[in-house]
């Protein structure tokens, strides 16, 4: 059709990885696509010497300097997630990291991408916890198998990645687009220890390209996936945006959207965004697709009030910013007492799911432990020098610590609860008068017993591995895994979106990313969010 | 033990610190004479500042274990510490008076010495700290100096990147050789 009637076939509010797909499908399918980004385009090359030149450097193996920095841009239109712009009103802190900039916050992911195992989607059905999906597995798997191939993904084939050294699982049509890295010594050292245990070491499948996979060049092992791939081999959400430009996209930049307009009928007619100046702009589309990650797009929902939508648009539900989930977990710091040298090749993880799914999730969470293979030399070298060590005695005990120290993360499956949300504030705006998002967080019993059960598991591993523990942080520390804030479901009464992830309330509008998810995992769920956008893809490619 | 580190080079700075340019006025004349012979005044200035620059280098070189290190560096350190603490110029003279008239061959003699004050120890793991993390601070501002050349990746060099610059693909995977470090026991205090 002609967009004459309307600027655009479809907008795309957001160029993160679930929005760019979206839209290089599309324009690549010959439909006229508007993405609005409210952040600013960034180059690779600035980032990397922002982060080079920076005096505080981010780093996932100190979990205490993660509010302290990043290299990407924080003008007063989109304040940083690294300084006091989301408000914390509840018992457990949730400082999730997202980044409002083109490509979205995949530029500073860990990049890993695992899909969710079929007894996943069954949550309740077979566990009776928290909620079940409207999809199966086996409906969502084809979809998987077209994002890996999207984002590239690296991966070893025959893996049981449900943990428990069987077969290979869950169930692929198609193997992995790429063969997975060489694995660092300290991972086949540390699965030779705790194999004994009944340990089953998973090697996590990632989005760093092992071979040349379109314009991204190999790995070079510079162990920066967080927070950029200086060499750009490490998918991120710029790729399918460059993608959908190339295919006649139009991005606008620096224009955040602030209120969604719909008629009586229900249709959303248009969009509204304001630029840095502050002046305000209003753009008309025959479908929409909100890929604003799960905090700032509940919060662009709850912001659309009207008289006709006096709670915001796609909530009849009430449940638009409700049911926010993560993978809120804990972590124990070791000494080995041998040299395993972690920190070398990129940030991919060794990966332990003895405990990611079985009938004891009716009673403690689905979790993963993971080994972190960051260089540590900054923490390691602060931390001496706090205590005044110098001399000799500085290099050979940054030598040690550093082959030696290991960080043992778990990641726990949270419920879907109600009353964990977020909500536009209420008191406080941002640099163009928008108001900032307020959270609301807690865990429950779940996560507690979770936590008692995964401190004794990790005081075994800790042991077969002939490790001493130095110190363990139970304080429900975030993974910036966004999840559960504008729920899929079949019933409108209690989600807000359909199994193909429309909203309810409206027939062009559709939700698209992680915040869908009725259930967590304990996996990280970009590739989760990324199939199902590719399927919401091919709806719309149906539709217009 | 010996040096953990495999050395790059034969050299290494044992005598580092002269007195020159300790104290301002006379020492400066003092040194612009006994090197250069004829001081003549207006150079004075430029020449004072680099022979004090000269000499930061060579105390940093001697506290940092007795390796080479860049004169660049040393001055913007030397800058950069002056400028976020008003009493360290003062505090980096005294110390250099107590390192030349210590005459240790190592750091490691000097930290042992008995009559080592807690002000002179602070300064040592102010400058060393400074080389070693790249970056100056106190309690309201950071500086960062560098970061590739921090010293904090040398002890690692063999095995670790520093973040950002890999070693090209698959350039690990292997058992690392050289992996000798210090058995735990023996590091403890």
């Amino acid at each position: 059709m002609s967009a004459k009637e309307f600027d655009a076939d479809l907008i795309v509010i957001g160029s993160g990885v679930m929005g760019g797909v979206i839209a290089s499908r599309l324009a690549k399918a010959g439909k006229s696509v508007i993405i609005l980004e409210a952040g600013p385009r960034v180059k690779r090359a600035d980032i990397v010497e922002t982060y080079r030149n920076s005096p505080v450097k981010l780093s996932l193996a100190n979990m205490k300097a993660q509010g302290s920095g990043s290299p990407f841009p924080n003008p007063p239109h989109i304040p940083s997630t690294y300084g006091n712009y989301l408000q914390q009103t509840g018992p457990v802190s949730y400082p999730t990291k997202y980044l409002r900039v083109v490509g979205g916050t995949t530029w500073h992911f860990g990049s890993a991408l695992w899909r969710m195992i079929p007894n996943d989607f069954k949550l309740k059905t077979l566990y009776g916890r928290g909620r079940d999906w409207p999809l199966s597995y086996e409906e969502l798997e084809p979809y998987y198998c077209e994002a890996e191939a999207e984002l590239g993904v690296s991966g070893v084939d025959g893996q049981d990645e449900s943990g428990h050294g069987g077969p290979a699982w869950p169930p692929r049509s198609k193997p992995f687009p790429m063969k997975g890295l060489n694995e660092p010594y300290f991972m086949t050292r540390a699965a030779e220890l705790l194999a004994p245990g009944g340990y089953n070491p998973v090697i996590e499948p990632h989005g760093r390209a092992t071979r040349p996979y379109g314009n991204r060049p190999v790995c070079a092992g510079n162990n920066n996936c967080n927070p950029v791939c200086p060499i750009g081999a490490k998918y991120d959400g710029s790729m399918h945006i460059d993608e959908a430009e190339r295919a006649g996209a139009r991005l606008l930049d620096n224009a955040v959207v602030y209120k969604i307009e719909a008629g009586d009928d229900g249709t959303i007619t248009a969009v509204l965004y304001k630029k840095p100046d502050g002046t305000s702009h209003r753009l008309t589309a025959r479908h929409f697709v909100l890929a604003a990650y799960a905090i700032e797009g509940p919060k662009l929902l709850l912001m659309s009030t009207s008289e006709k939508y006096p709670n915001g648009i796609a909530n009849s539900s009430d449940q638009v910013g409700r049911n926010l989930m993560g993978h809120t977990g804990i972590s124990m710091n070791i000494m080995m007492n041998e040299d395993v040298w972690p920190g070398q090749g990129p940030t991919e993880l060794l990966v332990y799911l003895n405990y990611r799914d079985g009938e004891f999730r009716k009673d403690i969470p689905s979790y993963k432990t993971k080994f972190r293979n960051t260089v540590p030399s900054s923490q390691i070298a602060s931390s001496l020098l706090a205590k005044g060590v110098l001399g000799s005695k500085l290099d050979a005990e940054i030598r040690r610590q550093s082959a030696r120290s290991l960080n043992v993360a778990v990641d726990f499956e949270t419920e879907a609860q109600p009353q964990n949300r977020i909500v536009p504030s209420k008191t406080k705006t941002d640099g163009i008068g928008l108001p900032v998002p307020e959270i609301y967080y807690s865990v429950n019993d779940y996560w507690n017993a979770g936590r008692d059960f995964a401190l004794k598991d990790l005081a075994r591993m800790a042991q077969l591995l002939n490790a001493d523990v130095l110190n363990v942080d139970t304080k429900h520390q975030d993974r910036q895994h966004i999840m559960g804030t504008t729920i899929m479901g079949d019933d409108p009464k209690n989600s807000v979106v359909d199994r193909d992830c429309r909203t309810h309330d409206h027939p062009n509008l559709f939700i698209a990313g992680t915040g869908v998810m009725p259930s967590a995992s304990c996996m990280n769920p970009t590739l989760t969010g990324a199939a199902l956008s590719v399927r919401i893809a091919e709806q719309l490619i149906k539709e217009i | 033990m010996s040096n953990p580190i495999p050395d790059r080079t034969e050299h290494v700075v044992r005598m580092p610190v002269s007195r020159r340019a300790l104290v301002a006025g006379t020492a400066v004349v003092g040194a612009a004479i006994a090197l250069g012979g004829v001081s003549v005044l207006g150079t004075t200035n430029a020449f004072a500042a680099a022979t004090a620059s000269n000499d930061f280098l060579r105390l940093s070189e001697f506290l940092t274990g007795g390796k080479p290190l860049e004169a660049g560096l040393a001055t913007r350190y030397q800058a950069s510490l002056a400028r976020l603490d008003p009493k360290f110029a003062a505090a980096a003279a005294e110390l250099q008076r107590y390192v030349s008239d210590a005459k240790a061959a190592h750091i490691d003699e000097l930290l042992a010495r008995p009559d080592l004050s807690e002000p002179l120890r602070k300064t040592i793991t102010q400058i060393v700290s400074a080389w070693y993390l790249g970056i100056v601070n106190n309690d309201t501002e950071v500086e960062l100096i560098s970061y590739a050349d921090a010293l904090m990746y040398r002890p690692t060099a063999d095995v670790l990147v520093v973040p950002s610059y890999g070693g090209g693909p698959d350039s690990w995977g292997e058992k690392p050789a050289n992996l000798s470090t210090t058995p735990n026991k023996e590091m403890t205090r």
